[in-house]
């Protein structure tokens, strides 16, 4: 947490090195995140694209309350649910729920079964329990955090997660092994 | 509540990672937008009046031909500056003479401690205060009015002391890279033999200039141990200060890159909070202070020998008679988890007897201060056994001592 601090007022003043280790840091927990919400390489991808360039854009007046990666990873989710509405405005469904999942040329770090079965029965959840899943698990957030950060009431954070893990859990058909 | 669990150890592992072509394809607005913001900032640095001439047109071609008129008087100005007398080294001690304010970094490839420091003197070139953050340690230390902050992440903690080892080895990382002793300790190391200086030609692409320095074995910076290095100092034309120094250590006849020292800022006045680490505590970060606890005996008359075997005896006198409140506050200890070790020693072993206390020892370097020998009859996980201790004892402050470490001797 304090090297980010050191890190974010090092490229804050033009320090290209301290914004690429920032980066290096985060870019595969945010595509996690990413593709964890929108089920989707592409969008994944440019989710993350666009937290970065706005991280950029917004870094001269950017104080860092909390922890770099919870702080980005929210950008993520915030980024990732406008992108699933403009699409629904403009007629595609969210990617997740028809289709199926497109995990190449983003690859799952740890290739198995029981994982493939996992992403797919993440991207079937309602999005707002995938999302506090991501932020959580992902994000590394405290569930204090999530709700602070997205506006909502601490029991409904919980709940949601928990409805969520109960769904996992559900439809991994108790072929869950440590 | 177990499957719980297992279904969050197994999404944790439902990470995904890109490869290097979708690393490229990301990179490339972020680059943009990285060019734009580091434009940005070169633009907001220019006086606002800049703008303001450019913004009313029937002004703007006078204002660009002003402009290039002072462009022209100051290139002329630099040009007879560049053609003046060749580079000598005692025009960067000249320069260097009334900082007060230096700031640097310091990357070496070698090791996992790349350092940024902020040091300040006061107008009597003493050293006032000095930061040092450990860029990747997730550690900062900070010296200040006699005593020391340190702040880490891992615990979450920020501890305050006042110890005059960690005082010495802080004042002597800020000395050894202080550029006005540094360059004044080359020309002293010349002249007695120990390096060799060598000035090039200014770099056609930056107009630094290179000053390559030798130094034989044993002779870097302030004479630790050392294999054979050579700094190349890059001169700033102008100014005569250094801008940044390449380090090669000598390695089996081959010239290896051992880091290089960035000096960032010279003479630019600090925001004084940077040397305060209080203002740096998360909502999580717990405060641990030692300062005024009194830590360690007080020496009174005593030499040093003598407050060493005094401050062993009481310390063991302490754990024997388990009084574990004064043992702890005569050993000392700057962070929660020292104190902690130090409780857990006294609370794991009963010191049955103390047979022999041995004589006090100059303490091997790089420890200062004191080593004692003991001869103890100790009760461990219920034997019973006669072994003999190692007892550091070092000076705290200029007047008390605490105990540096306590050890069993290997046998």
């Amino acid at each position: 947490m304090l090297e980010d601090r050191i890190l974010i007022r090092q490229a804050k003043r033009g320090e290209r090195r301290a914004f690429d280790r920032i980066y290096e840091k985060y870019r595969d927990t945010l595509l996690t995140v990413a593709m964890n919400l929108l089920a989707d390489p592409e969008l994944a991808r440019d989710v993350v694209q666009d937290v970065f360039v706005k991280f950029i854009e917004s870094l001269d007046g950017f104080e860092l309350r909390g922890r770099l990666r919870g702080y980005l990873a929210t950008c993520v989710a915030n980024r990732a649910r406008d992108r699933l509405r403009q699409m629904a405005r403009g007629g595609r469904v969210e990617p997740d729920r028809r289709e199926p999942l497109h995990i190449q040329p983003l690859d799952l770090a740890v290739q198995n079964e029981q994982l493939d079965r996992l992403a797919k029965a993440l991207a079937g959840l309602p999005y707002e329990q995938r999302e506090i899943i991501a932020l959580k698990v992902h994000g590394g957030m405290s569930f204090r955090a999530i709700a602070r950060r997205q506006g909502i009431r601490l029991g409904t954070v919980q709940s949601r997660y928990r409805y969520g893990l109960d769904q996992l859990r559900t439809q991994l058909n108790g072929k869950v092994e440590p | 509540m177990k499957s719980y669990k297992i279904v969050e150890k197994l999404l944790s592992r439902l990470q995904y990672k890109s490869g290097p072509a979708e690393q490229d394809r990301m990179k490339t607005p972020i680059d943009e937008a990285w060019r734009r913001y580091e434009a940005e900032r070169m633009t907001s640095s220019m006086p606002r009046a800049f703008d303001w001439i450019f913004g009313v047109r029937p002004v703007k071609w006078i204002a660009v031909m002003i402009i290039v008129l002072i462009g022209l008087v100051v290139s002329i100005e630099i040009l007879d500056q560049s053609t003046g007398p060749a580079y000598a080294l005692e025009q960067t001690v000249e320069a260097v003479k009334n900082i007060r304010y230096f700031h640097f970094r310091n990357l070496d490839p070698r090791q996992n401690v790349d350092k940024e420091a902020w040091v300040e003197y006061d107008r009597n070139g003493r050293l006032k205060q000095v930061r040092v953050d450990f860029l990747r340690l997730d550690s900062v230390m900070v010296w200040s009015k006699g005593a020391t902050q340190y702040l880490k992440a891992e615990p979450n903690e920020l501890c305050l002391f006042e110890d005059m080892e960690h005082t010495d080895k802080i004042l002597s990382f800020a000395t050894s890279h202080d550029p006005r002793n540094a360059v004044e300790y080359l020309r002293t190391r010349e002249a007695q033999g120990a390096v060799r200086i060598e000035i090039g030609e200014p770099s056609e692409r930056s107009g630094l200039i290179p000053v390559n320095v030798t130094y034989e074995p044993n002779t870097y910076l302030i004479g630790a141990p050392a294999p054979q290095m050579r700094d190349v100092l890059h001169i700033d034309p102008v100014t005569k200060l250094v801008s940044y120094i390449n380090v090669h250590v000598k390695d089996k006849d081959l010239w290896r890159d051992a880091g290089v020292w960035e000096y960032l800022d010279y003479n630019q006045p600090f925001d004084p909070n940077i040397f305060d680490l209080e203002k740096e505590m998360g909502k999580d970060t717990t405060r641990f202070s030692t300062l005024g606890l009194d830590l360690g005996m007080e020496q009174g008359d005593m030499s040093d020998r003598e407050i060493a075997v005094k401050v062993a005896d009481e310390f063991l006198a302490a754990w024997k008679s388990k009084d574990y409140d004064r043992a702890v506050q005569i050993h000392g200890y700057i962070t929660r988890a020292n104190r902690d070790n130090v409780l857990q020693l006294l609370n794991t072993s009963d010191l049955l007897k103390i047979v022999e206390i041995g004589e006090a020892f100059p303490a091997e370097k790089p420890l200062r201060g004191y080593c004692l020998r003991c001869t103890l009859t100790l009760r461990q996980d219920g034997t019973t056994r006669q072994s003999i201790w190692e007892i550091h004892v070092r000076r705290i402050t200029p007047t008390r001592w605490r105990i540096g470490k306590v050890s069993p001797l290997k046998e």
